[in-house]
């Protein structure tokens, strides 16, 4: 499981984000794009890529996608 | 894992009852129309149908069932079972709305009569634990009877339920056959480590209802609600229904060896559309193989089943066979799947109360 795999699947979601400008340290939530729809196909994707069922509190719980990242591949 | 299969139990009629007023997503104060507009989107739901005041959901079962007795020309007195599925009881405490019901149906005193205070996922367990109970011929006739006032115990100031959820009732019966040439067979899970995932908190004992358990709280923007309203995690919800109910058909369909893209429908709880096309997808469904109720009735919890079967292949139900695999989920976290035939059933259209 590669960080570098999880930020280009995150990237595909934020249609009006420049995928270069994610990184590990980037605050998704912060994205002027950010909203739940988003927040709903991150947890579709990582259902789908990963077999892991996030929950609301990871998402809340999370920054960065380093943070998210963490949680999956405790779970995975 | 929990499969139970039953032989010689028929599933012979459902019939379906919602109140007449309407509620419309579009209308709703917390939503500019933008908002209300991708609400829709998502979730499929248009509008759905609202109870007014001094109704229970009790009162659409009767309707529902005196509609199944009239076309089916069953007695009341060969029910020797039934079981209100719902978290919309008459009475929370006691008696059983099951008991309320007996009566008003004019049903045998000598018939069991039981409450199942299941949400979402209850018509699953209310096939199960009536077909369960009948399989050894003592009981022949059973009445099912579920739904839910979801508008009685949510806020319609808290824009992650209300616009989601609609009112309806429901009556289903089986009967015992030994004729019966397919089983009912079915899978049932349940977690309760997420009980606070969909939870009405302080109107139990753990959480005792207080004065304070009255006072509407804003919990975010477009959310407010007090602490006896059905409050629900709607990420967790769904992470859980996005992943859970497709692995619990794909189990049921494993463990007793039947092909999924054999079934002539799935009939799924219309939780919301975006959950329900997934689950759809991960099965490789086509479309015209899952109908939906959810766009002018919404999430009707334990009626979703019955709602669809009412409104959307009513004709198909009637005319003949139908292999179908039922799945329903919601708090517990519980959820189930059945694989059901029909035969030439009854089913009713919608009745607007």
């Amino acid at each position: 499981m590669e960080i570098q795999d999880f930020i280009a699947s995150i990237a595909e979601l934020f249609e009006d984000t420049d995928a270069n400008d994610l990184t590990a340290d980037t605050r998704f939530k912060e994205l002027a794009e950010w909203s739940s729809l988003i927040a709903l196909s991150i947890i579709a994707m990582v259902d789908e890529e990963y077999d892991v069922a996030l929950k609301g509190d990871d998402i809340r719980k999370s920054n960065t996608i380093q943070d998210l990242f963490n949680i999956v591949k405790e779970n995975a | 894992m929990a499969f139970l299969e039953i032989r010689n139990v028929s599933f012979k009629g459902v019939a379906t009852a919602v109140p007449k007023p309407v509620k419309v997503v579009g209308e709703q104060p917390f939503f500019t129309a933008v908002e209300a507009e991708n609400f829709t989107n998502v979730t499929g739901v248009v509008s759905s149908h609202v109870a007014p005041p001094g109704m229970t959901l009790s009162d659409l079962c009767l309707v529902a069932a005196e509609k199944l007795f009239e076309d089916t020309g069953w007695l009341r007195d060969s029910i020797d079972l039934i079981i209100f599925v719902s978290t919309s009881r008459d009475f929370y405490i006691c008696p059983n709305t099951a008991n309320i019901l007996q009566d008003k149906l004019g049903l045998a005193t000598s018939a069991v009569a039981l409450d199942l205070p299941f949400a979402c996922s209850g018509y699953i367990y209310g096939l199960g634990v009536a077909a369960s109970m009948m399989q050894g011929g003592q009981l022949k006739r059973a009445l099912i009877c579920a739904g839910e006032l979801t508008s009685r115990n949510q806020s319609h100031l808290d824009r992650t339920v209300w616009p989601l959820h609609g009112d309806a009732g429901s009556a289903t019966f089986l009967e015992y056959n030994p004729k019966e040439q397919h089983p009912m067979q079915f899978n049932l899970g349940g977690d309760g480590s997420d009980w606070e995932t969909i939870v009405c908190r302080e109107v139990g004992v753990r959480f005792p209802t207080t004065a304070d358990s009255l006072d509407i709280k804003k919990i975010e923007e477009g959310v407010e609600r007090n602490a006896m309203q059905c409050a629900m995690n709607g990420m967790s919800v769904f992470s859980f229904a996005i992943s859970r109910p497709g692995k619990c058909i794909m189990e049921l369909a494993g463990h007793f060896n039947f092909t999924i893209s054999d079934i002539d429908y799935l009939l799924i709880h219309q939780a919301n559309k975006m959950i329900d096309e997934k689950i759809r997808k991960k099965l490789k469904l086509s479309e015209d193989k899952v109908p939906y109720s959810m766009p002018y009735y919404g999430n009707t919890s334990s009626c979703s089943i019955p709602v669809t079967m009412s409104s959307q292949i009513r004709g198909q139900l009637e005319a003949g066979v139908n292999n179908l695999v039922m799945c329903a989920f919601g708090s517990g976290l519980s959820w189930g799947a059945a694989h059901v035939f029909t035969d030439s059933i009854c089913c009713t259209p919608v009745i607007e109360v």
